[in-house]
């Protein structure tokens, strides 16, 4: 896995400010004289990347080179074949490149500032960024350095003064210069080629970071005195041309220069090398850091074009399905969905469908619970148990979009026509935020007890963290204790345990439909639990106010035909926020469920796993925790985890409250398969600790992300004229796709999910959550951040 | 000099008989460990597998749990327990955490922080295919393919025996074995172990004390079979966990052939593969081996917790060529998922070569031997029977003969005498072996810490504990694969009623005295 050392040919396009920008860089002679002096020159374009980046500008190193390289094509094209001077003015940057590529490499930056180009496209605006590229806070060095000396340089950009004073070649002076400095300096050119391809990557950075690399011939003019004083860290090379140019020179000031470089060389050497293991890793770290965050800079840049072909496509394949009907028109505007945006009603075809269903005696419908795939179809192994089978009819079935995903993924560069994945429920919106708090040195903690076996239950100190946590996001009216918290590596092997500790083989716990599907393998693959469903639908009938809204008689009807059935049913389980329809549960309707699993002994499996992914203020979430009064504290049971409310999924950790002891034992007995590490366990207690961070920094940069991920979708189907649900939880849209479905079957609905499929793109259907109504899909919409975010 | 082999003598024999006689299902109820079921609570919100599963941390958490309320800490609790029970190695922290803690480690990218391959990364499953090429001499690269990576081996046992057996199946293993894995394969699995009695006596065929022989094997078999249980795979542990035995290539062979015979499947769990601290004997794992006597039905498993000293950090991996098995085992891996991040730092530590050879596995076997010759030496002094061995973290100590009668209850009682004095020891029943008396000792800690129990513990016993057989002398027998010391006189004190005050006294004794100076840490490293 390396991040690093990735090639972007693309440069084509570059605005004219950019190019100014890195014209200017390049045309400065201290950097015209090291792409002269080294072979390897691309840790100079690295720096110019570095520079450009601190303005705004997000190329990598390549992208500079690649630019530059056809800049100069570009000239010497214009040059060799239209010798006119006329010639070169139908190029704006000729004049530029020509002064540069002639002088080579006698040219400073200030040789730029007569030209056209400079006074056309420097604008204030760049100045200003400028400036702020070498103010203080931004750079390990910058404390040194002044922003009235960018300011005295940049208005030097716009006066002829500079040409006052023509100056040598500097190829010359380089030749006058003193064997040893010249020894000194080769040296350290050396070094810097010769060394592993990790210390190589320290030395261009640890010289970006001294902006006055790029702008010495400014300095010896203006401010030359503040140079004098040597900077720690600062490269040795630059100080070493400011010696040549003082001899150029000859200011007196400069023998003060001389000297005192002459007499800190040696310790200066010395200095540097420990510097630059020092900073090595640390800037390592940093510079992945930021190459990453240039690349999702440069991937967001695209995506809403991407996005938008995206959605151009689904529209097209939703035609192709629904063929005939609705020929050239655009989709009929079934349902008034731009006047009432935040419900649907249900209509269609998918009515008989479900009576029908319903009409099926339970067993068999419990029998679907292998998905989409047909069990006969399976080639039996020998190899394995039943239940070995099963599981591998499991992993065939439920992976099988996953599976092609993961063999076709689509990436930006390298695989641009690849499957885009919006099937699995993961916040990739804030990678950013979570890998820089992650990395901070707070988390990286490896102390002998996080090393050793830890109780199952979790280190005590992650568990007071969590009730501390619990306590406060779900607005606890006491304290929660940290006995009654069990950590484990995810919600699913917390779904596992828990289904196997309340119930036994072939018993049953209770769910509405659509649900996460996920559980259904959670609950059967260990435990060979089934799962009973409470079918909801999108009619709006009798006391419901909502489509697919969850009431206590379809609870009780559904554990009714259960037990006629002669099943035997344990638990409750509740999504709030649910997955995937979006909805949060209003204290009534809480103490309603709760209320209903009372009066028939049942424990309530509370997945609050999105609890903190509410991303509208409109809306208020109400975790059970927060409740004055459980009707039934010793069967209520809450299970929360951060791979949702913290974007990281690859993180593994979920966690249990319940008061109830035998569960907490129980459980905890099981927790030994479901250990998690214990430098995690550290790391988590660290985030869930750091309050102010979750509240002033992640939260508000993650409702906003998701909001507008959220809007721009939401925005996009009321464009294309699909029906949705339109609710402010979780990181997926419900979209109601059953207009076009002709018959309105899973078999068509399934079909439709292959289309999408084979049109390299991944959703999730209704039939994988086990939806009564044909013709739903699931969006996950919490992928990469558009413009929107940009400006933020 | 032949200290390496004790002879099996003594009174649990009989005992051992009786337990044979006992029919398997039976037997298997023993499972349980110590702890009866009827005096268990039942709870009326757990299912009956909760309860059991409830059961099941009740009784082998005892001693752990005791432990963890009341643990051993140098200036904090200077009089709490000393844990002797987890197999752990608490000798290379240092090393560990320092490596551990290099920039290189801390890596946080954003596929790192996203759902995986439940296989696990394949970066991770590549650098496991190469790593163990290496240190298991496997004939041809291993593949990435075959490799699965999950967070323990306990989590890989439960998932094997789900997928291999239905519930109520069973598993053969050779005992005394490692208890965990009862419990392992059936909390989820409901999958029951078949067990292959071994004794410390040498007959026929076998050279040394609890020697496993392809007769035992088919026997245990066999008898399953004739009770109606369907038996699937058999469970070998090498190197073997408590006794500390390496197989041969030869022994290897036999059992895996004995496998193939039987259409049984064959697990082999090797993960003390790098912790054999000494050059004389030398390690074989079965992917080293030229042929497989049926690939399709060997899975070999190995985790860094024990290898590498870090049993905090869950990481367990499968290797097999059965893609049935590897997918079947993938689908539950959805429950034992490893943090990416974690997996980059695996993946790092493995890849690191030099450091392992150069640096910590120097280290490390220096130290487990300089530890294990302590307590030997300890041991012989006190003239106390074990078994000497070059592998793991643990010595196999023959307790038989400070029991009077020779039962297991008379084994529980002296393994809660020593808990009450503060030292957390396994005893024989823990890990289901058939005589009563042995105890297992973990040895991989701190020199101090060992320093502080092992006189005490061991004087303690010495004093309390009289040799119960009248003719010791006999217990020499034959074999010169004996340590026998118990001869020289025993320390008598008439006082010793009152242990709590015994116990207070040495500890006083030895922290006013510059006993501990004199025996420094460095002295034994």
């Amino acid at each position: 896995m390396d991040f690093r050392g990735k090639k972007y040919e693309r440069g084509s396009n570059w605005s004219d400010p950019e190019v100014v920008e890195l014209l200017q860089l390049w045309a400065d002679e201290s950097v015209q004289m090291e792409l002269e002096s080294c072979l390897r020159n691309q840790h100079v374009f690295n720096r110019i990347a570095e520079v450009l980046r601190e303005k705004g500008i997000h190329r990598t190193g390549d992208q500079c080179r690649e630019k530059i390289k056809k800049m100069k094509l570009e000239y010497r094209r214009i040059k060799d074949n239209s010798k006119a001077p006329r010639g070169g003015r139908t190029w704006k940057f000729y004049e530029v490149m020509d002064r540069v590529l002639t002088s080579r490499p006698a040219l400073a930056y200030g040789s730029l500032s007569g030209s056209m180009m400079a006074q056309q496209v420097l604008q204030g605006s760049m100045v200003e960024s400028y400036h702020h590229q070498f103010a203080p806070s931004a750079l390990p060095f910058g404390h040194s350095q002044h922003p009235e000396l960018m300011e005295i340089k940049c208005e030097e950009v716009n006066s002829d003064e500079h040409c006052l004073t023509p100056e040598p070649p500097p190829s010359m002076s380089y030749q006058q210069g003193s064997p040893e400095e010249h020894e000194m300096e080769r040296a350290f050119l050396e070094r810097a080629q010769n060394d592993s391809p990790i210390s190589r990557v320290e030395i261009p950075i640890e010289t970006s970071v001294s902006p006055s690399g790029f702008s010495e011939p400014n300095m010896a003019n203006s401010s030359r005195i503040q140079n004098v004083v040597p900077r720690p860290g600062f490269s040795a090379l630059h100080r070493l041309r400011k010696k040549r140019k003082g001899q150029r020179v000859k200011d007196p000031l400069d023998d003060l220069l001389l000297k005192t470089l002459t007499s800190q060389r040696a310790m200066e050497e010395r200095f540097l090398q420990m510097e630059e293991r020092r900073f090595q890793r640390d800037l390592d770290v940093e510079e992945r850091r930021m190459q990453l965050e240039q690349r999702r800079f440069e991937l967001e840049r695209e995506h809403e074009f991407r996005m938008f072909n995206v959605f151009a496509q689904m529209l097209s394949i939703l035609k192709q399905s629904h063929s005939g009907s609705s020929s050239s028109v655009a989709m009929p505007r079934g349902l008034d969905f731009s006047q009432a945006l935040s419900e649907i009603a249900g209509v269609g075809g998918g009515g008989g469908d479900l009576q029908e269903m319903r009409a099926r005696p339970l067993a068999e419908r419990r029998v679907d619970m292998h998905g989409f795939c047909n069990p006969s179809d399976f080639q039996r192994s020998p190899y394995l148990s039943a239940r070995g089978n099963i599981a591998n009819i499991f992993r065939g079935s439920t992976e099988e979009g996953y599976k092609a995903y993961h063999a076709d993924k689509y990436d930006e560069d390298k695989n641009p026509n690849g499957i885009i994945n919006f099937g699995t429920s993961e916040n990739k919106l804030c990678f950013d935020l979570m890998s820089k708090r992650l990395t901070q040195t707070d988390m990286n903690l490896m102390e002998p007890p996080l090393l050793q076996y830890p109780d199952w239950k979790g280190h005590m100190f992650l568990r007071e963290e969590v009730a501390r946590f619990l306590t406060y996001y779900c607005k606890a009216p006491a304290p929660l204790k940290a006995e009654n918290v069990i950590v484990l590596n995810g919600c699913g092997s917390l779904f596992s345990a828990l289904a196997t500790v309340l119930c036994d083989p072939g018993e049953a716990v209770l769910i509405a439909t659509p649900f996460y599907g996920g559980i259904t393998q959670s609950v059967f693959l260990y435990g060979n639990v089934k799962l009973v469903y409470a079918y909801l639908d999108s009619k709006i009938t009798g006391t419901s106010t909502r489509p697919f809204q969850l009431t206590v008689e379809k609870l009780e009807k559904a554990l009714q035909d259960a037990r006629a059935e002669g099943v035997t049913v344990r638990a409750l389980i509740l999504l709030n926020p649910q997955n995937p329809l979006g909805d949060i549960y209003s204290l009534s309707e809480l103490r309603d469920y709760l209320e209903f699993a009372k009066r028939h002994e049942l424990h309530v499996i509370v997945d609050e796993i999105y609890m903190l992914s509410v991303f509208d203020e409109s809306a208020t979430f109400h975790s059970v925790l927060g409740m004055d009064r459980l009707p039934d504290p010793q069967r209520t049971h809450v299970m929360w985890g951060i791979s949702k409310d913290f974007a990281v999924s690859g993180i593994r950790f979920g966690t249990l409250y319940t008061e109830n002891q035998d569960v907490a034992n129980a459980v905890a007995s099981l927790c030994y398969f479901h250990g998690v590490c214990g430098p995690v366990q550290h790391k988590v207690a660290q985030l869930l600790r750091d309050r102010d961070w979750i509240n002033q920094v992640y939260l508000r940069a993650n409702h906003a992300r998701l909001k507008a991920a959220h809007t721009f979708v939401t925005d996009e189907l009321k464009t294309l004229g699909v029906p949705f649900l339109n609710r402010n939880a979780g990181f997926f849209v419900w979209i109601d796709f059953r207009k076009y479905l002709k018959t309105g079957t899973f078999e068509e609905e399934m079909l439709l999910w292959r289309r999408f499929l084979d049109n390299k793109v991944l959703l999730s259907c209704g039939k994988a959550f086990e939806c009564s109504e044909p013709g739903w899909f699931r969006i996950i919409f919490a992928d990469k951040t558009h413009r929107l975010q940009l400006g933020e | 000099q032949a200290l390496s082999e004790i002879a099996g003598v003594g009174g649990g024999g009989g005992d051992l008989q009786e337990m044979r006689a006992r029919p398997l299902a039976e037997r298997r109820v023993d499972m349980h460990g110590f702890c009866n079921p009827s005096d268990f609570q039942r709870s009326p919100y757990l299912s009956a597998r909760g309860n059991i599963a409830n059961i099941f941390r009740g009784s082998t958490e005892e001693g752990y749990k005791a432990y963890h309320a009341d643990k051993y800490d140098e200036d904090k609790n200077p009089n709490g327990i000393i844990n002797f029970g987890t197999s752990e190695n608490k000798l290379c922290f240092d090393l560990m955490s320092k490596r551990l803690t290099q920039t290189d480690m801390n890596l946080m990218e954003p596929p790192l922080l996203q759902y995986p391959d439940w296989k696990g990364h394949m970066f991770l499953r590549e650098e496991v295919a190469r790593f163990l090429t290496y240190y298991c001499k496997a004939p041809a690269p291993l593949k990435a393919e075959n490799v699965i990576v999950l967070n323990g081996c306990g989590s890989l046992f439960s998932a094997l025996a789900t997928v291999l057996c239905d519930p109520g199946e069973a598993v053969l293993i050779a005992t005394p074995f490692y208890g965990g894995i009862t419990q392992s394969v059936f909390l989820y699995g409901n999958v029951k172990l078949v067990y292959a009695y071994l004794d410390s006596k040498i007959t026929g065929t076998s050279t040394r004390p609890f020697q496993l022989t392809v007769e035992k094997l088919e026997k245990a078999l066999q008898d399953a079979r004739a009770e109606g249980v369907t038996v699937r795979a058999l469970i070998l542990l090498n190197p073997q966990n408590p006794l500390g035995d390496i197989y041969s290539l030869s022994e290897l062979r036999d059992y895996l052939e004995f496998a193939k015979r039987h259409e049984l499947h064959v697990i082999v769990d090797e993960i003390y593969m790098l912790s054999v601290f000494d050059e004389s004997a030398t390690f074989h794992s079965v992917l080293g081996m030229d042929r497989l006597p049926d690939p399709q039905r060997t899975h070999v498993m190995w985790g860094i917790s024990k290898d590498f000293a870090v049993s905090g950090i869950r990481f367990g991996t499968l290797y097999t060529e059965n893609q049935d098995v590897a997918n079947a085992v993938a689908s539950l891996c959805y429950f034992h998922g490893v943090c990416g991040p974690v997996q980059h730092k695996v993946a790092q530590l493995l890849r690191d070569r030099d450091w392992i050879n150069q640096v910590y596995l120097r280290a490390n076997h220096a130290r487990l031997k300089a530890a294990h010759t302590f307590v030997t030496d300890e041991l012989k002094t006190l003239g106390v029977p074990f078994l000497n061995r070059n592998a793991g973290f643990f010595v196999w100590i023959d307790f038989r003969k400070y029991l009077k009668t020779g039962t297991f209850e008379e084994e529980m009682l002296l393994w809660r005498r020593f808990l009450d004095n503060k030292v957390l020891l396994s005893c024989g029943k823990a890990f289901e072996c058939s005589e009563p008396g042995w105890f297992r000792i973990i040895f991989a800690d701190k020199t101090h810490r060992l320093q502080l129990a092992n006189p005490l513990v061991f004087l303690l016993l010495l004093i309390r504990l009289q040799p119960c057989q009248s003719d010791q002398d006999g217990k020499a027998d034959s074999t010169d694969e004996v340590i026998f010391v118990s001869r020289h006189q025993e320390p008598t004190c008439a006082g010793s009623s009152n242990l709590g005050d015994l116990i207070g006294l040495l500890q006083q004794q030895m922290r006013s005295s510059d006993w501990l100076q004199k025996n420094t840490a460095e002295q034994f490293a």
